[in-house]
């Protein structure tokens, strides 16, 4: 055996020019396949990003107006706190907003002030400083307030230097008692904390009668499993109050999610597609270069069988002068491919959106090799296979 | 000990071609003795191929018998054909067919490859089968770097290097010049006074003339089987 490899790399170095081809095809297709495969996905895991809406403890009704507005549809303010009897539901508050001018000592800045109740699972991002609005201080409606990481930006002003400062605007006075961290970034992502939240019992005081029209209510459950009952159970509940004249909807984390999915699908058949047309580039171009010399093998084959080599003797040797082919060609080309990827995600993809998205180096780095692997040993083996087949004569007479 | 080399006893071979048949040997019968040195003649169509690829073991007869060397080799399968023109056939072809990449050297030792033998009696064996052609210096040249009396020695070097019972050489000069040629044949002449046995397939009349035996092929049979002017001259040089 260790014969057939020695003049196996003999006739490998004897064709310098065919090997050096042969490898570098490889290689070539080889790493374009795999830096493809990876650029692709962290791409399409930036575009995606992280995503997240809400807290995942929350879900939002509202009447589903898709068949044309109708004001009777509302849910009113006194209506809200029905939702608080359905189970495994904490908290419903109203879910509205008001964009206020708001400043702290001399800086301003344009924000958005929603109410929050007294659960920590209503803040959709974790603390960078303080506390959440405690229980008490919500159904009291308090004077106090959490920044969103967003607001302190605008404000321009340190979180840990925000807590304790009043915070002023239009009808609202508040004191700082935690600021959110940022959420995770990615080039497509929502932020949908509020930039201040305050106590629901101050916004409603403030914003809001019990007859108010709100449409939108935000309910907090207890456990993130619990949410598609209670939505059922909420949306049935208000369609009764209303003798299902009306219908309602919700959304909540994972309805955004199925979304961010279509759209990472669609990001994911385009890259594959991308994979697939390069790997069939690679391929074509490897079974390029192995039959381009087909004719000097095949006579070569008909001189070895003619002075006694027999078909398995001088298939053993083409087959490992294929496999050396592969194992070179694709262990440079994972290696290429690999590095560029690598730097190409590092250096731009992540420094841009932010997103450090998982990788699969090792799957790109399997399908692109077990592929071009498939295609050097067939284009390799198999003109040799067939000339092996031939008569000595046939063989020697081939052009 | 057997004399004879080769024995051939109502060889047929039938070519089909889609519903035709085309017979190239209709019977043939031939003994060589060893030492013999055999020139086939005949025009083309005639089935002196036919017949230099049977004697070959390249190609199987349709019917008849085959005594190689004491052996009957007219219905081994391919590998046994293969062991059989390792271990007793030379071939040289016209066009030389030398693996164009691999030195000389490397070329006369590709048989002993296939034979099993390790890397340095490969090697002394090459080396002294090119210094019997009389180009033990050209032993690293590849073959581009050679002139064609040049790879035809090294091809005849080659088919030597197994030490086999019959050299076969099909058009050995066909695509050399004249004077080429006659060192070819001057080779072939040393070889037999070495006690070679030789079969030379050609056309070439003054070629043929060199051998000791001229058999003529004629519609797939033998119609002329007698020694050459250059036996009846006693051995004086013709070309």
């Amino acid at each position: 055996m260790i014969n057939y490899v020695l003049e196996a790399f003999s006739s490998l170095l004897a064709q310098r020019l065919r090997t050096a081809l042969a490898i570098l095809g490889l290689a070539v297709g080889v790493g374009a396949v795999i830096a493809i495969q990876i650029l692709g996905h962290s791409m399409a895991g930036a575009m995606a990003g992280v995503f997240k809406g809400f807290s995942n403890y929350t879900f939002i009704i509202q009447p589903n107006f898709s068949s044309g507005f109708d004001a009777k549809a509302a849910i009113s303010l006194d209506q809200v706190e029905l939702f608080d009897a359905i189970p495994h539901v904490v908290q419903a508050i109203p879910f509205d907003q008001h964009a206020l001018q708001m400043r702290i000592e001399h800086k301003t800045a344009q924000l958005v002030v929603a109410p929050i109740g007294g659960d920590p699972n209503f803040y959709p991002d974790p603390f960078a400083q303080g506390r959440p609005i405690s229980a008490q201080e919500a159904s009291s409606g308090a004077h106090v307030c959490v920044l969103s990481a967003d607001a302190a930006t605008k404000l321009g002003i340190d979180p840990a230097e925000l807590i304790g400062k009043e915070l002023r605007g239009g009808a609202i006075r508040c004191s700082i008692v935690g600021v959110l961290a940022a959420p995770p970034q990615g080039a497509l992502s929502f932020d949908f904390a509020p930039g201040v939240s305050v106590p629901y019992a101050l916004y409603e005081r403030t914003y809001l009668r019990g007859s108010s029209k709100i449409y939108v209510v935000q309910v907090l459950v207890d456990d993130p499993r619990n949410i598609a009952g209670a939505e059922d159970r909420a949306k049935a509940m208000i369609a009764r109050m209303g003798n299902g004249k009306y219908s309602y909807q919700t959304f909540d984390n994972q309805f955004f999610a199925n979304a961010f999915d279509k759209i990472f699908l669609i990001l994911t058949l385009v890259v594959g597609t991308i994979g697939a047309i390069s790997l069939a580039v690679a391929g074509i171009g490897i079974m390029n270069i192995l039959l381009v010399s087909i004719v000097e093998r095949t006579r070569e084959i008909g001189v070895r069988k003619a002075i006694g080599g027999t078909r398995g003797q001088i298939m053993t040797q083409f087959a490992i002068e294929a496999a050396t082919l592969t194992f070179a060609g694709c262990l440079i080309g994972a290696a290429i491919g690999v590095a560029i990827g690598w730097w190409i995600n590092s250096a731009f993809i992540v420094k841009i959106s932010g997103v450090i998205v998982p990788v699969p180096w090792l799957e790109s780095v399997i399908l692109a090799v077990v592929f071009a692997a498939i295609v050097t040993l067939a284009f390799g083996i198999y003109p040799a296979l067939r000339a092996a087949s031939l008569d000595p004569i046939e063989a020697l007479r081939y052009e | 000990m057997n004399d004879v080399a080769i024995e051939l006893s109502r060889i047929t071979k039938v070519y089909k071609t889609g519903s035709f048949e085309v017979p190239a040997l209709q019977g043939i019968d031939l003994t060589i003795q060893r030492g013999e040195y055999v020139a086939i003649m005949g025009p083309s169509g005639s089935g002196k191929s036919t017949m230099m690829n049977i004697i070959g073991c390249l190609d199987r007869p349709t019917s008849g018998t085959y005594h190689l060397d004491g052996e009957d080799v007219s219905h081994l399968d391919d590998n046994a054909l293969a062991a059989i023109r390792l271990r007793k056939l030379g071939f040289v072809f016209q066009g030389f067919n030398l693996l164009a990449r691999t030195d000389a050297l490397k070329n006369v030792a590709l048989p002993l490859f296939y034979a099993g033998l390790s890397a340095n009696e490969r090697n002394r064996r090459a080396a002294a089968a090119l210094e019997e052609v009389g180009l033990a210096d050209r032993g690293h040249h590849k073959p581009s770097e050679l002139s064609g009396g040049q790879q035809q020695r090294v091809a005849i070097a080659r088919a030597l290097v197994n030490d086999p019972a019959v050299l076969l050489a099909d058009e050995p000069t066909g695509n050399l010049d004249t004077k080429t040629s006659a060192e070819i044949m001057a080779l072939f002449d040393q070889l037999h006074g070495g006690g070679r046995t030789i079969i030379m397939v050609t056309h070439d009349e003054n070629i043929a003339r060199n051998a000791r035996r001229i058999v003529r092929l004629l519609d797939g049979r033998v119609v002329s089987d007698r020694p050459s002017e250059h036996e009846q001259a006693g051995g004086t040089k013709l070309l």
